[in-house]
């Protein structure tokens, strides 16, 4: 399931769908190889974190140009600081223009249009990243990211003046192969996100954005990124399913799948799964707590349930996924 | 000459006598232009003892710092992060631009926990000096100039930024030095057990030198003390960090001791009885079995130079 929603994003990004075989599409970085090397240069980093360069891969011949629609697997910030076109999420369509910022989480749905392209850059990250490499919690520090709508920003010529400067730390880092390019990587991608909130979100927080903006998706995020946090700090015990986070907002588990499923393309169990799996990484990161101490947070009642789980969604048994990031 | 505890940036800079500008409203974190304190040259600091990193650029300067056992010559072009609960000293010669940035441990983990392993690698030693290129200045000096103008704005979450930015530095640091030694950096030595285990040998010396504790901890305490058992702790902290238990302490207390007799006047006796020596032949052989002499004549062959 893990591989094939990689591929999806992926080909549908690249339209070289039809081309690639499945094993050789797991990595992002492959795909734009395929691309023929004269675009590599427009899209550095791997899985977990990349930065798009528009101008390189959208060379005046091959404008105008339009994606096919895709749903990203990860946090996307766009930021456009010279360039034309259009974004058409599922319910609206924005006009790109100069000193504009886009930011998408994983699951939207969109399909992004390019007239003319001066100086755009991309950066996508996933949750884990940033929690491994700096050892922030999207959930915590950015909450904006995961519960508001980031139809386009405006923003001022001055501030996108202080993000290209950050861009071009991270390209210089990217094109490295420095022991420390990750962690560089991360600390200014985090860098990035606090100007951000400095220069947007001042004041904000989880809770006035369940007011502002009622939406079954959001509280279902809410819900399910609370619940996690609090499992991880121990203070609650029980794992909830389903059932227990539709009568949380007083729906109908079918009803509730149903509607994650048109929003995300992903069901509730699998969403679930997801989150249920992040957590158990990083608690096995974590060596004070054994397997099975692990497994029962998690709501397993057998350890080799909870290592059947762990191998089906990361090819890895917990034990070797612990002494591997041990080694590192 | 009796050293010092102090814990917050605010009390050195009481203790040196030099004036403070009011941004500084934080006990974790500071950066300061050291060279607007119009110190009056040479200038020299009596030896301190303090709880947090301090992590001086050396844009244009000279002097040295002391920092246990470890001395660091400075020169333009140098940054040296000097490590906490260590005995330190400072002595400039003249100096034109020097940017200092000092932070508790808890500061780190509270706005960039994802920086405390790397922070930890320095802990090996006192301290890590190096000098760099004059573009790598450069930007450690545009950085520190960034940092200050945050420092004194009234910005949201200036804290979360300025913690980033040090880290950044930091991170550039420990590239130099792994470059130099030719170590591997151990990226993801996400380990808490570790952690924890060094944090209590550094809590053990401090009060140690404080005299508000009687006797070094060993591995019994420490197992204790992290709710591990003793070989599962030797173990882990073998695997990690390949030094063992025995290793880190012995380290740490000997480079106590022999600051102690390098810098101070007190008596092998004092000196034995501070660390939990009962008995003062037994000091004495320690002493040698780790570092191959006798420890009156180690002070004697460094009080000479």
């Amino acid at each position: 399931m893990h591989v094939l929603q990689h591929i999806n994003a992926i080909n549908l990004r690249f339209f070289i769908m039809s081309t690639i075989k499945k094993k050789d599409t797991y990595e992002l970085y492959d795909n734009v190889r395929v691309m023929g090397m004269d675009y590599s240069e427009g899209h550095l980093g791997d899985d977990d974190f990349s930065l798009i360069i528009s101008k390189i891969l959208h060379p005046k011949e091959r404008l105008p140009y339009t994606y096919s629609l895709f749903r990203s697997t990860l946090f996307t910030i766009g930021i456009v600081i010279d360039s034309y076109g259009s974004m058409k999420y599922e319910d609206i369509t924005v006009e790109i223009k100069p000193n504009m910022l886009f930011m998408n989480k994983p699951g939207d749905l969109q399909e992004l249009h390019w007239e003319e392209v001066t100086e755009t850059y991309g950066l996508l990250f996933s949750e884990d990243f940033i929690l491994k490499y700096a050892g922030i919690s999207i959930y915590e520090m950015f909450p904006f990211l995961l519960f508001e709508r980031h139809l386009p920003l405006h923003t001022s010529s001055e501030f996108q003046q202080e993000l290209r400067a950050i861009i071009q730390l991270i390209h210089q880092e990217l094109k490295k192969d420095s022991p420390l390019k990750k962690k560089l990587c991360a600390n200014l991608l985090t860098r990035i996100l606090l100007k951000i909130k400095q220069e947007f979100w001042v004041g904000y927080s989880v809770h006035n954005a369940q007011s502002r903006n009622p939406d079954i998706l959001n509280d279902f995020t809410q819900n399910l990124e609370y619940h996690y946090d609090q499992l991880l700090k121990g203070k609650v015990k029980q794992v909830l399913h389903i059932k227990d986070y539709a009568e949380m907002q007083q729906l109908h588990e079918n009803y509730l799948s149903t509607i994650l499923k048109e929003k995300t393309g992903k069901t509730a169990g699998q969403l679930i799964a997801e989150k249920t799996l992040a957590t158990a990484k990083i608690l096995i990161q974590d060596s004070q707590y054994t397997m099975k101490e692990i497994a029962f947070m998690l709501g397993f009642s057998y350890t080799s349930y909870f290592s059947i789980f762990f191998k089906k969604h990361t090819g890895m048994t917990p034990l070797d996924y612990r002494k591997q990031s041990l080694l590192d | 000459m009796q050293p010092t505890n102090l814990s917050t940036y605010k009390d050195q800079i009481e203790f040196l006598k030099l004036s403070y500008h009011d941004y500084i409203d934080n006990d974790e974190f500071s950066i300061v232009k050291v060279h607007e304190w119009n110190l009056t040259f040479p200038f020299n600091s009596p030896t301190f003892r303090s709880d947090y990193y301090s992590f001086t650029i050396v844009t244009n300067a000279n002097g040295s710092f002391t920092v246990g056992d470890d001395k660091f010559e400075l020169h333009p072009n140098h940054v040296v992060l000097a490590c906490p609960d260590s005995y330190f000293k400072i002595h400039w010669t003249d100096m034109e631009k020097v940017y200092n940035i000092a932070f508790k441990k808890s500061f780190i983990l509270k706005h960039f926990p994802g920086g405390i392993d790397n922070i930890m690698e320095f802990n090996t030693k006192n301290g890590y000096c190096c000098c760099l290129t004059e573009e790598t200045m450069n930007y450690f000096e545009q950085t520190c100039l960034e940092m200050h103008k945050i420092a004194t704005s009234e910005l949201c979450f200036k804290n979360d930024l300025m913690a980033n930015m040090a880290l950044n530095l930091l991170f550039l640091v420990q590239l130099e030095k792994e470059n130099e030694t030719d170590v591997k950096i151990n990226t993801s030595k996400n380990n808490k057990i570790v952690v924890d285990f060094r944090q209590n040998i550094e809590n053990n010396f401090n009060e140690l030198a404080q005299g508000r504790c009687l006797s070094v901890m060993r591995i019994r305490e420490h197992a204790r003390l992290l709710n591990l058992d003793e070989n599962y702790l030797s173990k882990t902290i073998s695997a990690i960090t390949k030094k063992t238990v025995n290793e880190w302490i012995n380290k740490k207390l000997i480079d106590e001791i022999k600051y102690l007799l390098k810098n101070s006047e007190k008596s092998m006796k004092d000196i034995a009885f501070l660390y939990g020596f009962n008995d003062l032949n037994y000091f004495y052989s320690f002493f040698k079995t780790q570092t191959q002499s006798a420890p009156g004549i180690y002070r004697k062959l460094h009080q000479n130079t």
